[in-house]
């Protein structure tokens, strides 16, 4: 449902706020478990508990943090790390780009603190619910209690991860390829997905046989990117 | 630099980094028209051409189980929400490990 420009202004704030919370709660419920795998996961890697529930707290965004653990390493490989949780969070440009027009007309800090909440979910259900002005009480409805049970989840995983003695003997190490493997079939509407998919992960096994970590995922994101390129069509773009 | 300020540090620099995306480029991209379709297109693979890039070794350098295990989660993931992808993906590897593969 779009409703009307300007009506936003007209939404009572509180229950706005109320209904944004009626919408997130499915996806809270779902994300629960990933937060406290990544907990988990991140004490598996070395990291303590602070730094864990920092890196939720701080970067807020699952799939790239999830990228950030699986390369974690000693030495850390800082620019690696770096270079490819920006790039998983690209998408959050375009997100940035098209909801930020919506949110123009809130105050500067409101508007600069609801940009640092941006998230899939939070694009999605407010992209859907306005076609004018976004309402801050909505937005902050989805996007508060949502920052809230990641940054707790990771703390109850971090805490409850160095219990585990061995993650293997679980499949728990598993969990993480399993998840990616769902979120890349996720982008399978998308065009050329399949090409891009094959070329990225050709690339990276042969590099990750023939040289080993970390540039693997470097050069198959990047044939994956140049798969894309070559395969884009005039005018098919607006897909 | 010791290894705890280098994760702090780089903690920082995803925050910092991420932030940058979330809110930089509504001041930037909102002022730009349409893109290039080609970088337009770049920039949509990137998700699943990183994410591609980092799970495929995983999937298919490391041992039998889990080639095996990624192809079922894949498969399973055309059909299941994710958690029930998680547990199929998840149990077939401990199934296939506890059977020696």
């Amino acid at each position: 449902m779009l409703d009307p420009p300007g009506s936003a202004s007209r939404e009572a704030p509180q229950r706005a706020f109320l209904e944004g919370l009626r919408d997130i709660t499915p996806i809270i419920i779902a994300t629960i478990p990933f937060g406290i795998i990544f907990g988990a996961l991140g004490a598996q890697q070395g990291l303590t508990l602070n730094e864990n529930v920092l890196m939720s707290g701080l970067v807020f965004a699952g799939a790239s943090q999830f990228v950030a653990l699986e390369l974690w390493a000693h030495p850390l490989p800082f620019w690696s790390i770096l270079l490819s949780v920006l790039a998983v969070n690209l998408r959050l440009v375009l997100y940035s780009a098209a909801l930020g027009r919506k949110m123009a007309h809130w105050p500067p800090l409101q508007l600069y603190a609801g940009l640092g909440l941006l998230t899939d979910p939070a694009y999605a259900l407010a992209e859907r619910r306005y076609a004018e002005r976004v309402s801050a009480g909505y937005y902050f409805g989805i996007t508060v209690p949502l920052y809230v049970n990641w940054v707790v989840t990771t703390g109850i995983g971090a805490i409850f991860g160095n219990l585990i003695p061995d993650p293997a003997l679980f499949g728990l190490d598993f969990v993480v390829t399993a998840y990616f493997i769902h979120m890349i079939a996720g982008f399978r509407s998308r065009p050329n997905a399949g090409a891009v998919v094959l070329a990225s992960a050709a690339v990276s096994v042969a590099i990750y046989l023939s040289f080993g970590p970390p540039w693997h995922f470097a050069a198959g994101a990047a044939a994956g990117m140049a798969a894309a390129v070559a395969l884009v069509r005039p005018g098919s773009a607006a897909a | 630099l010791s290894d705890v300020v280098e994760g702090l540090l780089l903690i920082a620099a995803l925050a910092i980094g991420t932030y940058g995306l979330r809110i930089g480029c509504h001041l930037v991209l909102s002022r730009l028209g349409r893109l290039d379709p080609r970088v337009e297109a770049a920039l949509d693979a990137v998700p699943a051409a990183v994410m591609t890039a980092i799970v495929a070794p995983l999937a298919f350098a490391t041992g039998a189980a889990e080639a095996v295990a990624a192809i079922v989660t894949a498969i399973a993931s055309l059909r299941l929400p994710i958690l029930g992808a998680l547990v199929i993906g998840v149990g077939t590897v401990v199934a296939l490990r506890a059977a020696g593969l």
